[in-house]
Protein backbone atom coordinates (compact mmCIF):
# COMPACT_ATOMS: atom_id res chain seq x y z
CA UNK A 1 0.00 0.00 0.00
CA UNK A 2 2.57 2.72 0.97
CA UNK A 3 5.60 1.49 -1.50
CA UNK A 4 7.89 4.12 1.21
CA UNK A 5 8.85 3.06 4.55
CA UNK A 6 5.93 5.29 6.99
CA UNK A 7 8.80 7.28 9.10
CA UNK A 8 10.03 8.89 5.69
CA UNK A 9 6.30 9.91 5.05
CA UNK A 10 6.45 11.79 8.78
CA UNK A 11 9.22 13.40 7.77
CA UNK A 12 7.71 14.65 4.55
CA UNK A 13 4.68 15.66 6.68
CA UNK A 14 6.79 17.72 9.13
CA UNK A 15 8.58 19.23 5.99
CA UNK A 16 5.23 19.74 4.82
CA UNK A 17 4.13 21.33 7.63
CA UNK A 18 6.72 23.75 7.54
CA UNK A 19 5.68 25.07 3.74
CA UNK A 20 1.96 25.08 4.69
CA UNK A 21 3.32 27.43 7.87
CA UNK A 22 6.28 29.60 6.13
CA UNK A 23 4.23 32.89 7.08
CA UNK A 24 4.66 31.82 10.88
CA UNK A 25 7.89 30.41 10.91
CA UNK A 26 9.74 32.72 8.44
CA UNK A 27 10.57 35.61 11.30
CA UNK A 28 12.10 33.15 13.58
CA UNK A 29 14.39 30.46 14.43
CA UNK A 30 12.46 27.82 13.49
CA UNK A 31 12.22 29.12 9.48
CA UNK A 32 15.71 26.71 9.72
CA UNK A 33 13.57 24.29 9.91
CA UNK A 34 12.55 23.64 6.41
CA UNK A 35 15.98 23.66 4.84
CA UNK A 36 16.91 20.89 7.88
CA UNK A 37 13.91 18.81 7.29
CA UNK A 38 14.22 19.20 3.50
CA UNK A 39 17.90 17.55 4.00
CA UNK A 40 16.77 14.74 6.49
CA UNK A 41 14.01 13.58 4.12
CA UNK A 42 16.68 14.11 1.31
CA UNK A 43 19.28 11.86 2.66
CA UNK A 44 16.55 9.55 4.35
CA UNK A 45 14.89 8.93 0.22
CA UNK A 46 18.58 8.72 -1.07
CA UNK A 47 19.39 6.15 1.94
CA UNK A 48 16.44 4.11 1.10
CA UNK A 49 17.17 4.03 -2.26
CA UNK A 50 20.83 2.98 -1.84
CA UNK A 51 20.01 0.09 0.45
CA UNK A 52 17.14 -1.01 -1.49
CA UNK A 53 19.51 -1.35 -5.02
CA UNK A 54 23.14 -2.19 -3.46
CA UNK A 55 22.26 -3.86 0.03
CA UNK A 56 22.72 -2.02 4.03
CA UNK A 57 26.04 -1.64 4.37
CA UNK A 58 26.24 1.03 0.77
CA UNK A 59 24.01 4.40 2.13
CA UNK A 60 26.85 4.60 5.50
CA UNK A 61 28.57 8.15 4.22
CA UNK A 62 25.32 9.57 3.47
CA UNK A 63 24.76 9.23 7.30
CA UNK A 64 28.12 10.30 8.28
CA UNK A 65 26.74 13.48 6.92
CA UNK A 66 23.71 13.86 8.10
CA UNK A 67 23.90 12.71 11.88
CA UNK A 68 26.28 15.74 12.70
CA UNK A 69 24.31 18.06 11.03
CA UNK A 70 21.58 16.90 12.46
CA UNK A 71 22.92 17.36 16.13
CA UNK A 72 24.49 20.80 15.49
CA UNK A 73 20.86 21.91 14.00
CA UNK A 74 19.77 20.71 17.37
CA UNK A 75 22.46 22.31 19.56
CA UNK A 76 21.98 25.47 17.65
CA UNK A 77 18.24 25.51 18.15
CA UNK A 78 18.69 24.62 22.13
CA UNK A 79 21.14 27.73 22.20
CA UNK A 80 19.19 30.38 20.23
CA UNK A 81 16.04 28.99 22.98
CA UNK A 82 18.27 29.40 26.31
CA UNK A 83 17.51 31.83 28.86
CA UNK A 84 20.67 31.01 30.69
CA UNK A 85 23.84 32.47 29.04
CA UNK A 86 25.86 29.92 30.48
CA UNK A 87 23.80 26.85 28.81
CA UNK A 88 23.67 29.47 25.18
CA UNK A 89 27.73 28.86 26.12
CA UNK A 90 28.07 25.51 26.21
CA UNK A 91 25.62 24.37 23.25
CA UNK A 92 27.91 27.07 20.92
CA UNK A 93 30.77 25.34 22.14
CA UNK A 94 29.54 21.91 21.90
CA UNK A 95 28.79 23.01 18.44
CA UNK A 96 32.50 24.31 17.55
CA UNK A 97 34.00 21.07 19.36
CA UNK A 98 31.44 18.59 17.24
CA UNK A 99 32.38 19.98 14.06
CA UNK A 100 36.34 19.96 14.91
CA UNK A 101 35.02 16.34 16.33
CA UNK A 102 33.51 15.19 12.60
CA UNK A 103 36.89 16.07 10.54
CA UNK A 104 39.02 14.35 13.04
CA UNK A 105 36.63 11.00 12.76
CA UNK A 106 36.68 11.22 9.33
CA UNK A 107 40.02 11.75 8.82
CA UNK A 108 41.05 9.03 11.09
CA UNK A 109 37.80 6.31 9.92
CA UNK A 110 37.19 7.45 6.65
CA UNK A 111 33.91 8.49 5.53
CA UNK A 112 32.76 5.85 3.66
CA UNK A 113 31.69 3.34 6.79
CA UNK A 114 29.31 5.29 8.98
CA UNK A 115 30.95 6.46 12.60
CA UNK A 116 28.65 5.16 15.00
CA UNK A 117 30.78 6.92 17.54
CA UNK A 118 29.34 10.52 15.85
CA UNK A 119 25.96 9.29 16.49
CA UNK A 120 26.45 8.05 20.00
CA UNK A 121 28.11 11.56 21.18
CA UNK A 122 25.47 13.44 19.39
CA UNK A 123 22.64 11.31 20.96
CA UNK A 124 24.04 12.46 24.19
CA UNK A 125 24.27 15.96 23.51
CA UNK A 126 20.97 16.49 22.57
CA UNK A 127 19.98 14.82 25.64
CA UNK A 128 22.02 16.55 27.59
CA UNK A 129 20.95 19.95 25.42
CA UNK A 130 17.04 18.46 26.10
CA UNK A 131 17.44 18.54 29.85
CA UNK A 132 18.74 21.60 30.38
CA UNK A 133 15.91 23.11 28.35
CA UNK A 134 13.48 20.97 30.56
CA UNK A 135 15.76 22.67 33.82
CA UNK A 136 14.99 26.11 32.45
CA UNK A 137 11.21 25.38 31.78
CA UNK A 138 10.93 23.84 35.46
CA UNK A 139 12.50 26.90 37.12
CA UNK A 140 11.11 29.63 35.22
CA UNK A 141 9.07 32.17 37.02
CA UNK A 142 6.72 33.26 34.52
CA UNK A 143 3.33 31.36 33.30
CA UNK A 144 4.10 29.07 30.31
CA UNK A 145 1.91 27.09 28.17
CA UNK A 146 3.76 23.82 27.31
CA UNK A 147 0.66 22.82 25.14
CA UNK A 148 1.36 26.05 23.12
CA UNK A 149 4.74 26.16 23.43
CA UNK A 150 6.83 25.01 20.23
CA UNK A 151 10.61 24.49 21.34
CA UNK A 152 8.63 22.37 24.42
CA UNK A 153 7.12 19.95 21.77
CA UNK A 154 10.75 20.08 19.87
CA UNK A 155 12.45 19.34 22.65
CA UNK A 156 10.25 16.22 24.30
CA UNK A 157 10.80 14.49 20.37
CA UNK A 158 14.32 15.16 20.35
CA UNK A 159 14.91 13.95 23.83
CA UNK A 160 12.36 10.98 23.55
CA UNK A 161 13.95 10.05 20.23
CA UNK A 162 17.82 10.08 21.29
CA UNK A 163 16.89 8.66 24.79
CA UNK A 164 15.49 5.52 22.27
CA UNK A 165 18.46 5.43 20.43
CA UNK A 166 21.42 5.60 22.80
CA UNK A 167 21.89 2.50 23.67
CA UNK A 168 21.47 0.82 20.02
CA UNK A 169 24.02 3.72 19.07
CA UNK A 170 26.36 2.21 21.99
CA UNK A 171 26.18 -1.27 21.07
CA UNK A 172 26.34 -0.50 17.07
CA UNK A 173 30.13 -1.38 16.61
CA UNK A 174 29.38 -4.82 18.62
CA UNK A 175 26.58 -5.63 16.67
CA UNK A 176 28.10 -4.55 13.25
CA UNK A 177 31.02 -6.39 14.65
CA UNK A 178 29.53 -9.95 14.79
CA UNK A 179 26.78 -9.47 12.24
CA UNK A 180 24.14 -9.49 14.77
CA UNK A 181 22.23 -6.96 13.26
CA UNK A 182 22.68 -8.24 9.68
CA UNK A 183 19.59 -6.65 7.69
CA UNK A 184 19.01 -4.03 10.15
CA UNK A 185 16.28 -5.44 11.68
CA UNK A 186 16.42 -4.35 14.95
CA UNK A 187 17.89 -0.75 14.12
CA UNK A 188 14.91 -0.31 11.95
CA UNK A 189 12.50 -1.52 14.75
CA UNK A 190 14.26 1.12 17.45
CA UNK A 191 14.55 3.94 14.70
CA UNK A 192 11.78 3.92 12.57
CA UNK A 193 9.12 3.94 15.26
CA UNK A 194 11.83 6.70 17.24
CA UNK A 195 11.90 8.80 14.14
CA UNK A 196 7.52 8.90 14.40
CA UNK A 197 7.92 10.10 17.54
CA UNK A 198 10.48 12.96 17.02
CA UNK A 199 8.76 14.16 13.58
CA UNK A 200 5.44 13.84 15.11
CA UNK A 201 6.32 15.91 17.82
CA UNK A 202 8.31 18.49 15.47
CA UNK A 203 4.98 19.10 13.14
CA UNK A 204 2.80 19.66 16.55
CA UNK A 205 5.72 22.13 17.60
CA UNK A 206 5.71 23.60 14.32
CA UNK A 207 2.21 23.94 14.68
CA UNK A 208 2.47 25.39 17.87
CA UNK A 209 4.74 28.51 16.21
CA UNK A 210 2.75 31.86 16.73
CA UNK A 211 3.30 34.89 14.72
CA UNK A 212 4.04 38.39 16.72
CA UNK A 213 0.37 39.30 14.99
CA UNK A 214 -0.73 36.06 17.48
CA UNK A 215 0.59 37.02 20.39
CA UNK A 216 -0.75 40.61 19.72
CA UNK A 217 -4.25 39.12 19.98
CA UNK A 218 -3.72 36.75 22.44
CA UNK A 219 -2.73 39.97 24.89
CA UNK A 220 -5.72 42.12 23.60
CA UNK A 221 -8.55 39.36 24.36
CA UNK B 1 31.48 -21.52 21.64
CA UNK B 2 29.08 -21.00 19.15
CA UNK B 3 26.07 -21.44 21.96
CA UNK B 4 27.83 -19.17 23.40
CA UNK B 5 28.67 -16.37 21.06
CA UNK B 6 24.59 -17.06 20.44
CA UNK B 7 23.70 -16.43 23.96
CA UNK B 8 25.73 -13.41 23.96
CA UNK B 9 24.26 -12.18 20.72
CA UNK B 10 20.74 -12.98 22.40
CA UNK B 11 21.73 -11.14 25.91
CA UNK B 12 23.03 -8.30 23.86
CA UNK B 13 19.41 -7.80 21.68
CA UNK B 14 17.58 -8.17 25.32
CA UNK B 15 19.72 -5.20 27.00
CA UNK B 16 19.02 -2.75 23.93
CA UNK B 17 15.38 -3.82 23.37
CA UNK B 18 14.88 -3.54 27.25
CA UNK B 19 17.36 -0.69 28.39
CA UNK B 20 15.73 1.29 25.21
CA UNK B 21 11.79 0.74 26.17
CA UNK B 22 13.10 1.37 30.12
CA UNK B 23 14.96 4.78 28.87
CA UNK B 24 11.72 5.55 26.94
CA UNK B 25 9.44 5.34 29.65
CA UNK B 26 12.04 7.30 32.01
CA UNK B 27 11.71 9.91 29.30
CA UNK B 28 8.10 9.89 29.32
CA UNK B 29 8.04 9.74 33.07
CA UNK B 30 10.07 12.65 33.05
CA UNK B 31 8.35 15.05 30.35
CA UNK B 32 5.12 14.25 32.71
CA UNK B 33 6.67 14.66 35.75
CA UNK B 34 7.40 18.69 34.07
CA UNK B 35 4.44 18.91 32.46
CA UNK B 36 2.38 18.36 36.22
CA UNK B 37 4.91 20.51 38.02
CA UNK B 38 4.35 23.48 35.12
CA UNK B 39 0.71 23.12 35.31
CA UNK B 40 0.69 23.91 39.49
CA UNK B 41 3.47 26.43 39.02
CA UNK B 42 1.63 28.21 36.50
CA UNK B 43 -1.44 27.63 39.02
CA UNK B 44 0.85 29.20 41.97
CA UNK B 45 2.15 32.28 39.79
CA UNK B 46 -1.46 32.74 38.32
CA UNK B 47 -2.86 33.17 41.68
CA UNK B 48 0.16 35.11 42.85
CA UNK B 49 -0.41 37.70 39.93
CA UNK B 50 -4.21 37.95 41.27
CA UNK B 51 -3.02 38.72 44.85
CA UNK B 52 -0.81 41.46 43.55
CA UNK B 53 -3.24 43.07 41.00
CA UNK B 54 -6.20 42.84 44.20
CA UNK B 55 -3.26 44.36 46.55
CA UNK B 56 -2.55 47.03 44.08
CA UNK B 57 -6.78 47.62 43.53
CA UNK B 58 -7.09 48.04 47.40
CA UNK B 59 -3.85 49.94 47.55
CA UNK B 60 -5.46 52.70 45.24
CA UNK B 61 -9.07 52.42 47.15
CA UNK B 62 -7.41 53.17 50.32
CA UNK B 63 -5.46 56.49 48.56
CA UNK B 64 -8.98 57.45 47.23
CA UNK B 65 -10.60 57.25 50.62
CA UNK B 66 -8.00 59.12 51.93
CA UNK B 67 -7.91 61.36 49.76
CA UNK B 68 -11.40 61.88 50.42
CA UNK B 69 -11.04 61.57 54.17
CA UNK B 70 -8.57 64.76 54.10
CA UNK B 71 -10.81 66.90 52.07
CA UNK B 72 -13.29 66.55 54.09
CA UNK B 73 -10.95 67.47 56.96
CA UNK B 74 -10.13 70.52 54.68
CA UNK B 75 -13.45 71.60 54.36
CA UNK B 76 -14.33 71.46 58.46
CA UNK B 77 -11.07 72.99 59.11
CA UNK B 78 -11.17 75.96 57.05
CA UNK B 79 -14.49 76.54 57.70
CA UNK B 80 -14.69 76.21 61.88
CA UNK B 81 -11.20 76.97 62.26
CA UNK B 82 -9.31 79.14 59.85
CA UNK B 83 -12.60 81.18 58.90
CA UNK B 84 -13.51 82.03 62.47
CA UNK B 85 -10.04 83.28 63.13
CA UNK B 86 -9.57 85.06 59.99
CA UNK B 87 -13.06 86.29 60.38
CA UNK B 88 -11.89 87.27 64.13
CA UNK B 89 -8.90 88.84 62.65
CA UNK B 90 -10.73 91.27 60.28
CA UNK B 91 -13.19 91.78 63.02
CA UNK B 92 -10.59 93.30 65.55
CA UNK B 93 -8.91 95.48 62.75
CA UNK B 94 -12.31 96.85 61.54
CA UNK B 95 -13.36 97.65 65.36
CA UNK B 96 -10.03 99.30 65.90
CA UNK B 97 -10.53 103.20 67.05
CA UNK B 98 -7.23 105.06 65.76
CA UNK B 99 -7.72 107.50 68.40
CA UNK B 100 -7.26 105.09 71.35
CA UNK B 101 -3.49 104.20 70.59
CA UNK B 102 -3.06 101.28 73.05
CA UNK B 103 -5.92 99.68 71.51
CA UNK B 104 -5.18 100.00 68.20
CA UNK B 105 -1.72 97.92 69.85
CA UNK B 106 -3.83 95.33 71.54
CA UNK B 107 -6.06 94.88 68.39
CA UNK B 108 -3.60 94.63 65.89
CA UNK B 109 -1.20 92.30 67.92
CA UNK B 110 -4.47 90.03 68.80
CA UNK B 111 -5.05 90.19 64.53
CA UNK B 112 -1.38 89.63 63.74
CA UNK B 113 -1.14 86.37 66.80
CA UNK B 114 -4.36 85.20 64.92
CA UNK B 115 -3.42 85.72 61.48
CA UNK B 116 0.55 83.66 61.69
CA UNK B 117 -2.05 80.52 63.73
CA UNK B 118 -3.95 80.85 60.31
CA UNK B 119 -1.00 80.65 58.06
CA UNK B 120 0.07 78.01 60.49
CA UNK B 121 -3.08 75.79 60.36
CA UNK B 122 -3.06 76.31 56.44
CA UNK B 123 0.87 75.12 55.92
CA UNK B 124 -0.55 71.73 58.01
CA UNK B 125 -3.38 71.45 55.77
CA UNK B 126 -1.21 72.25 52.47
CA UNK B 127 0.87 69.50 53.77
CA UNK B 128 -1.92 66.55 54.05
CA UNK B 129 -2.85 68.07 50.62
CA UNK B 130 0.35 66.12 49.22
CA UNK B 131 -0.75 62.91 47.88
CA UNK B 132 2.69 61.32 48.93
CA UNK B 133 1.50 62.97 52.71
CA UNK B 134 1.49 59.63 54.47
CA UNK B 135 4.90 58.21 53.43
CA UNK B 136 6.67 61.59 53.39
CA UNK B 137 4.92 62.66 57.03
CA UNK B 138 5.23 58.88 58.54
CA UNK B 139 2.49 56.98 60.03
CA UNK B 140 3.24 58.12 63.82
CA UNK B 141 2.88 62.04 62.21
CA UNK B 142 -0.22 61.32 60.25
CA UNK B 143 -2.00 59.47 63.54
CA UNK B 144 -0.69 63.08 65.47
CA UNK B 145 -2.74 64.86 63.07
CA UNK B 146 -5.88 63.02 63.07
CA UNK B 147 -5.80 63.02 66.76
CA UNK B 148 -4.95 66.81 66.87
CA UNK B 149 -7.99 67.37 64.56
CA UNK B 150 -9.80 65.88 66.97
CA UNK B 151 -8.97 67.26 69.77
CA UNK B 152 -9.51 70.74 67.88
CA UNK B 153 -13.38 69.89 68.27
CA UNK B 154 -13.05 70.28 71.62
CA UNK B 155 -15.56 67.64 71.68
CA UNK B 156 -13.46 64.48 72.16
CA UNK B 157 -9.78 64.28 74.40
CA UNK B 158 -7.68 62.61 72.95
CA UNK B 159 -4.40 60.87 74.13
CA UNK B 160 -1.75 58.98 72.09
CA UNK B 161 0.95 56.69 73.98
CA UNK B 162 3.64 55.82 71.75
CA UNK B 163 6.46 52.54 72.97
CA UNK B 164 9.57 51.43 71.52
CA UNK B 165 11.55 52.76 68.82
CA UNK B 166 10.32 54.15 65.78
CA UNK B 167 10.88 52.26 62.80
CA UNK B 168 9.89 52.95 59.20
CA UNK B 169 7.41 50.65 57.55
CA UNK B 170 6.75 49.65 53.72
CA UNK B 171 5.16 52.73 52.58
CA UNK B 172 2.64 50.50 50.70
CA UNK B 173 1.54 48.69 54.17
CA UNK B 174 2.02 52.39 56.22
CA UNK B 175 -0.73 53.61 54.03
CA UNK B 176 -3.50 50.68 54.24
CA UNK B 177 -2.52 50.94 58.27
CA UNK B 178 -2.96 54.53 58.21
CA UNK B 179 -6.28 54.34 56.35
CA UNK B 180 -7.45 51.89 59.20
CA UNK B 181 -6.64 53.99 62.01
CA UNK B 182 -8.84 57.16 59.92
CA UNK B 183 -11.57 54.77 59.52
CA UNK B 184 -11.56 54.02 62.80
CA UNK B 185 -11.45 57.41 64.61
CA UNK B 186 -14.06 58.12 61.84
CA UNK B 187 -16.32 55.56 63.59
CA UNK B 188 -15.68 56.85 67.00
CA UNK B 189 -16.59 60.63 65.79
CA UNK B 190 -19.82 59.43 64.01
CA UNK B 191 -21.29 56.44 66.37
CA UNK B 192 -19.37 55.85 69.40
CA UNK B 193 -20.44 59.13 71.29
CA UNK B 194 -17.38 59.15 72.94
CA UNK B 195 -15.77 61.71 74.92
CA UNK B 196 -11.94 60.45 75.03
CA UNK B 197 -10.11 58.25 72.45
CA UNK B 198 -6.71 56.69 73.37
CA UNK B 199 -3.86 55.33 70.76
CA UNK B 200 -1.33 53.18 71.68
CA UNK B 201 1.22 52.15 69.22
CA UNK B 202 4.10 49.75 69.96
CA UNK B 203 7.34 49.45 68.08
CA UNK B 204 8.45 46.34 69.51
CA UNK B 205 9.15 43.10 67.03
CA UNK B 206 5.54 43.50 66.47
CA UNK B 207 4.12 46.63 65.17
CA UNK B 208 1.08 46.95 67.71
CA UNK B 209 -1.85 49.54 67.20
CA UNK B 210 -4.17 49.63 69.79
CA UNK B 211 -7.54 52.55 69.55
CA UNK B 212 -10.02 52.53 72.11
CA UNK B 213 -12.57 55.39 73.13
CA UNK B 214 -15.39 55.00 75.91
CA UNK B 215 -18.03 55.37 73.60
CA UNK B 216 -21.17 53.07 73.86
CA UNK B 217 -20.11 50.24 72.25
CA UNK B 218 -21.43 47.22 70.99
CA UNK B 219 -21.62 43.18 71.13
CA UNK B 220 -18.73 42.62 69.65
CA UNK B 221 -18.43 38.43 70.84
CA UNK B 222 -20.55 37.29 67.62
CA UNK B 223 -18.63 39.34 65.44
CA UNK B 224 -14.87 37.53 66.57
CA UNK B 225 -16.78 33.79 66.67
CA UNK B 226 -18.53 34.33 63.19
CA UNK B 227 -16.11 35.49 61.28
CA UNK B 228 -15.75 39.17 60.41
CA UNK B 229 -18.52 38.05 57.47
CA UNK B 230 -21.68 39.54 59.50
CA UNK B 231 -19.44 42.39 59.95
CA UNK B 232 -20.99 45.92 58.00
CA UNK B 233 -19.10 47.22 55.51
CA UNK B 234 -16.56 49.32 57.51
CA UNK B 235 -14.96 46.71 59.82
CA UNK B 236 -15.26 44.08 56.70
CA UNK B 237 -12.76 46.73 54.78
CA UNK B 238 -10.38 47.24 57.73
CA UNK B 239 -10.60 43.51 58.45
CA UNK B 240 -9.99 42.78 55.04
CA UNK B 241 -7.13 45.62 54.25
CA UNK B 242 -5.15 44.27 58.05
CA UNK B 243 -5.40 40.34 56.36
CA UNK B 244 -3.86 41.78 53.12
CA UNK B 245 -0.40 43.36 54.45
CA UNK B 246 -0.39 40.30 56.42
CA UNK B 247 -1.94 41.88 59.85
CA UNK B 248 -3.82 40.65 62.28
CA UNK B 249 -7.16 42.70 63.07
CA UNK B 250 -9.42 42.34 66.78
CA UNK B 251 -12.30 44.31 67.48
CA UNK B 252 -13.00 43.95 71.43
CA UNK B 253 -16.40 45.74 72.75
CA UNK B 254 -19.11 44.96 74.75
CA UNK B 255 -22.32 47.00 74.68
CA UNK B 256 -21.58 50.41 77.52
CA UNK B 257 -17.70 49.55 77.82
CA UNK B 258 -16.27 51.39 74.86
CA UNK B 259 -14.41 49.72 72.13
CA UNK B 260 -10.82 48.35 71.26
CA UNK B 261 -9.35 47.40 68.08
CA UNK B 262 -6.24 46.20 67.83
CA UNK B 263 -4.03 45.78 64.28
CA UNK B 264 -0.78 43.67 64.78
CA UNK B 265 2.05 43.64 61.89
CA UNK B 266 4.18 40.61 62.69
CA UNK B 267 8.01 41.82 62.21
CA UNK B 268 8.94 39.69 59.33
CA UNK B 269 5.58 41.43 57.79
CA UNK B 270 6.53 45.05 58.87
CA UNK B 271 9.28 45.15 54.91
CA UNK B 272 7.11 43.00 53.07
CA UNK B 273 6.97 45.08 49.83
CA UNK B 274 4.54 44.55 47.10
CA UNK B 275 6.13 46.53 43.74
CA UNK B 276 3.76 46.83 41.75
Amino acid sequence: MFPLPVHIYFEFAALLTSVIFWARIKSGKFRWFFPFLFLMLATELTGWYLRKENGFETNGYLFNFSVPTEYIFYAWLFARTYQTRSFRRIAIFFIYVFTVFCVAIYVLNGIYWFNSILLLVGNMSAIFFSCLYFYELLVADERINLIREPMFWIATGVLLFNLGEFLYSAFYKLLRQHGWDNGTKLFRAINNNLILVLYLCIIIGLLCVRTSRDYKATFAQ
Amino acid sequence: MREDIQGLQGDVRSIIILGTIVFLILGAFMISFIFLYRYRKNKMLLEKEQMKTSFQQELLRTQLEIQEQTLKNISQEIHDNIGQMLSLAKLNLATADVEKKELVTQKINASHHLVSKAIQDLRDLSRSLNSDYVSETGLLRCIEYELEMIRKTGLIKVDLTVTGQVYKINPQKELILFRIVQETLNNIIKHAGADLVAVFVSYEATLTLRISDNGRGFDSFQLNEHSKAKAGLGIRNMNNRAKLIGASFHINSAAGEGTEIAIQLPKDEINGIEKG
